[in-house]
C-alpha cells in the first residue's frame, strides 16, 4: 500500500515537470465564413401631378371617356421607388361616384395606363393582369389615369369617388 | 524515511505549482493531431434578411430560420469556438449616401448530438465577437470520466466522431435614408481542438 501511494506521487511529479513542454500536435485552427445578405428597396410614394378633368359636360351628353393614352385631361401620377425593381400594379376597375348634394351615383369604369418614361402617348394599357412593370434607373415609373363614365339618368350636379391603385415590389 | 521522503515531494509539487497554475486542466486535444470538419449544413445559402425596405427598422432572423454550422470531431474533446462578425452591412453597388447598416450576431450551439435548437445553448457575444469552449458532445452526465483511449498504432479517433451544431442568426436595423441595393457582410468561425 505504502509503494502505491509513492508511486502516485512520483508520477504526479512527471506531469507537472512536463506539462510545460508538451507539444501541441493540432495547433492550427480551422476557419469558415458565413455571408450575410440583404436587399434593401425604397417604400414605393405614389405623386398625384394632376387630376382627372371632366370639363363641362353638355346637355344630353351620355358619356364622358377620358382617354388615358392621348387625353391631355387625363389624371397623371408618378411612382417613386427603387431604380430598376419590378411592380406589379392593380387597382379597382369601376368605382362609384356619389352625389355630392343628393343621392345621384354614377358608374366610373377606370383605364389606367403605365410606361418608364414621361411619355403619355407610348404609354400601356394596364389591365390587371399581373403583368411586371419596371421602374426606371431614376427610380419614376408614371401612370395616366382616364376612364368612361356612362351619363344615361344622371342627376344634376356635383360627384366625387374613389380611386384605389396598389404598387408593389416583385 | 518514508515521511522525509513525502515532505520532500510534497515541497516539489508546491514550487511546480507556482510556475504551472494552467497544469490543471489537461487538454486532451494536444495529445494528437485529431481532425475537425467545419461545414455549412445547408451549403450555400447565406444568412439571408431577404428584401427590406428602407427606413423599415429591425429586421431579424430568429433561431428557428438561422445559418448553421456543423462542428465535426471527436466527441470527446471540447473545441474553442470564436466568432466574429462585420459590424455593418455595405451596399456592394455604387452608393451614395448612406451605405451601411448595422448588424448584430446572436449564436448558439447544440452538442447533444443533434441539430436541435431546442437543446442549444447560448454563446455570448459583445460587439459581434464572442467564443465558446464546448465539448463536441456534452457530458450529460457530469465531468469526464477516465481519460481517452491512448494513440496506438492503427488507432482511428473518426470512430468517436460526433456533430455539434452552431447557430449563426441576428439582426440588422435598416435606418432612414440607407440607399437601395444589395448589402453585404461576413461572419468569420474558427475552431480549434481545447
Amino acid at each position: 500500500m505504502q509503494s502505491r501511494s509513492s508511486l502516485f506521487c512520483f508520477i504526479s511529479i512527471l506531469t507537472f515537470a512536463f506539462g510545460n513542454s508538451l507539444v501541441h500536435a493540432q495547433d492550427e485552427s480551422i476557419s469558415g465564413t458565413v455571408n450575410v445578405t440583404t436587399n434593401v428597396i425604397q417604400s414605393i410614394e405614389l405623386l398625384t401631378v394632376q387630376n382627372i378633368s371632366f370639363g363641362n359636360v353638355q346637355p344630353g351628353q351620355q358619356e364622358i371617356y377620358i382617354n388615358p393614352v392621348f387625353d391631355v385631361n387625363a389624371g397623371f401620377m408618378i411612382a417613386i421607388g427603387t431604380p430598376e425593381s419590378d411592380i406589379s400594379i392593380t387597382y379597382i376597375k369601376q368605382r362609384e361616384l356619389t352625389q355630392v348634394d343628393g343621392e345621384g351615383i354614377l358608374i366610373f369604369d377606370y383605364e389606367i395606363t403605365g410606361n418608364t418614361e414621361e411619355n403619355q402617348e407610348a404609354s400601356e394599357l394596364i389591365d390587371n393582369d399581373n403583368r411586371a412593370f419596371r421602374i426606371n434607373r431614376e427610380g419614376r415609373f408614371y401612370l395616366w389615369v382616364g376612364g368612361r363614365i356612362s351619363l344615361e339618368n344622371a342627376l344634376p350636379g356635383s360627384y366625387q369617388g374613389e380611386f384605389t391603385i396598389e404598387i408593389e415590389y416583385i | 524515511m518514508y515521511r522525509a521522503l513525502f515532505t520532500y515531494v510534497v515541497a516539489i509539487m508546491a514550487c511546480s505549482l507556482h510556475v504551472h497554475v494552467q497544469a490543471q486542466e489537461i487538454d486532451f486535444g494536444d495529445f494528437y493531431n485529431y481532425s475537425i470538419t467545419v461545414a455549412e449544413l445547408n451549403p450555400g445559402e447565406d444568412l439571408d434578411f431577404g428584401t427590406v425596405i428602407e427606413g423599415g427598422g429591425i429586421y431579424s432572423i430568429a433561431i428557428s430560420n438561422s445559418k448553421v454550422i456543423t462542428l465535426t470531431g471527436v466527441e470527446y474533446l471540447d473545441v474553442i469556438v470564436d466568432i466574429t462578425a462585420d459590424a455593418d452591412l455595405v451596399n456592394t453597388g455604387i452608393c451614395s449616401g448612406s451605405c451601411s447598416i448595422p448588424f448584430t450576431l446572436e449564436a448558439a450551439y447544440a452538442n447533444l448530438g443533434s441539430d436541435n435548437i431546442a437543446q442549444a445553448l447560448i454563446i455570448p457575444i459583445t460587439s459581434n465577437s464572442g467564443n465558446a469552449q464546448i465539448p463536441i458532445l456534452r457530458r450529460i452526465n457530469g465531468p469526464a470520466g477516465p481519460p481517452p483511449t491512448p494513440v496506438f498504432e492503427g488507432f482511428d479517433p473518426s470512430v468517436f466522431n460526433e456533430t455539434a451544431y452552431l447557430y449563426l442568426y441576428g439582426f440588422i436595423n435598416v435606418g432612414v435614408g440607407v440607399a437601395a441595393g444589395t448589402y453585404e457582410g461576413n461572419i468569420t468561425v474558427s475552431v480549434i481542438y481545447d
